[in-house]
């Protein structure tokens, strides 16, 4: 699905996504819809990262769906992976009109257990957002590049 | 009775604990855990590793050495989290009321710690 009121919505997601990386210490946060739309995001610089992050992002959950659906899983409730400086944690979660995938960075400050941890607020937070009503489904490979493009536009301005 | 449920038994015998936990302390994760109905378990362990670890940093910067112990009282209660060499990268984390004689508990701990690393 595709939000049409991307400008307004952002808005609204600014505050759980700026509290969800302030209180977990997270250093990057990206909040993207299946269909690469970015509706937020906290610590990027510049636009390119952010499409790099979206992209591969939506990849690992959609390959990691992928194998859920193999071993009998209806999904897996978030992908976690640790370096040595940096660690990526990706929660997939269902709001009451899409389903939205949360890509946070962190590092040594914080950990795991914390991200685990407020996330759950997180997802809470956003699902009772009274904005879940405009969104489009999206059709075809183009739209989705036409999606993350405005999204991209959205959070950086054109 | 595996050596951490011994090591938790052992502390939450003690008059006033509310719980004990083997958490993780870089990634605040519950390894094993001994708690009473109602008490959080995740987010306090991912809370306490948290603190822990911010202890730890200050400690090493004052060079002081490794944090051994870190306690926090509340009008309501307790939480302590000890990091003896024995158990490698994990904490013991007890959940307490804020009347507890938490040199028992500490004691109770480091016979049973102590037992676990020989």
């Amino acid at each position: 699905m595709r939000r049409a009121d991307l400008a307004q919505f952002a808005e609204a997601l600014a505050h759980p996504v700026e509290r969800f990386a302030r209180e977990a210490g997270l250093r990057l946060v990206l909040l993207i819809n299946r269909s690469g739309q970015v509706l937020a995001q906290r610590g990027f610089a510049r636009a390119l990262d952010v499409m790099g992050v979206a992209s591969l992002g939506a990849g690992i959950h959609a390959s990691s769906q992928a194998l859920a659906e193999l071993i009998g899983e209806a999904g897996f409730r978030h992908l976690h992976q640790g370096g040595t400086a940096s660690q990526v944690f990706i929660g997939p979660f269902r709001t009451p009109a899409e389903d939205l995938i949360a890509i946070a960075v962190f590092g040594e400050d914080s950990s795991i257990g914390l991200v685990q941890l407020f996330f759950a607020t997180f997802v809470a937070e956003v699902s009772a957002l009274p904005g879940w009503k405009e969104a489009r489904p999206t059709t075809d490979a183009r739209a989705f590049e036409k999606d993350l493009e405005a999204g991209l536009e959205n959070v950086f301005g054109s | 009775m595996s050596g951490y449920a011994e090591l938790l038994d052992r502390v939450n015998r003690v008059t006033g604990v509310r719980g004990s936990m083997v958490v993780a302390v870089e990634d605040g994760l519950v390894v094993a855990e001994e708690l009473m109905l109602g008490v959080p378990g995740d987010a306090v362990a991912a809370l306490v590793a948290s603190i822990f670890r911010r202890a730890r940093r200050s400690m090493s910067a004052a060079d002081f050495g490794d944090a051994a112990f870190v306690q926090v009282d509340g009008e309501d209660g307790l939480l302590f989290a000890a990091a003896p060499p024995q158990l490698g990268d994990l904490l013991l984390v007890v959940v307490a009321e804020s009347w507890v004689n938490v040199g028992l508990v500490r004691l109770e701990a480091a016979r049973v710690v102590e037992a676990l690393g020989g």
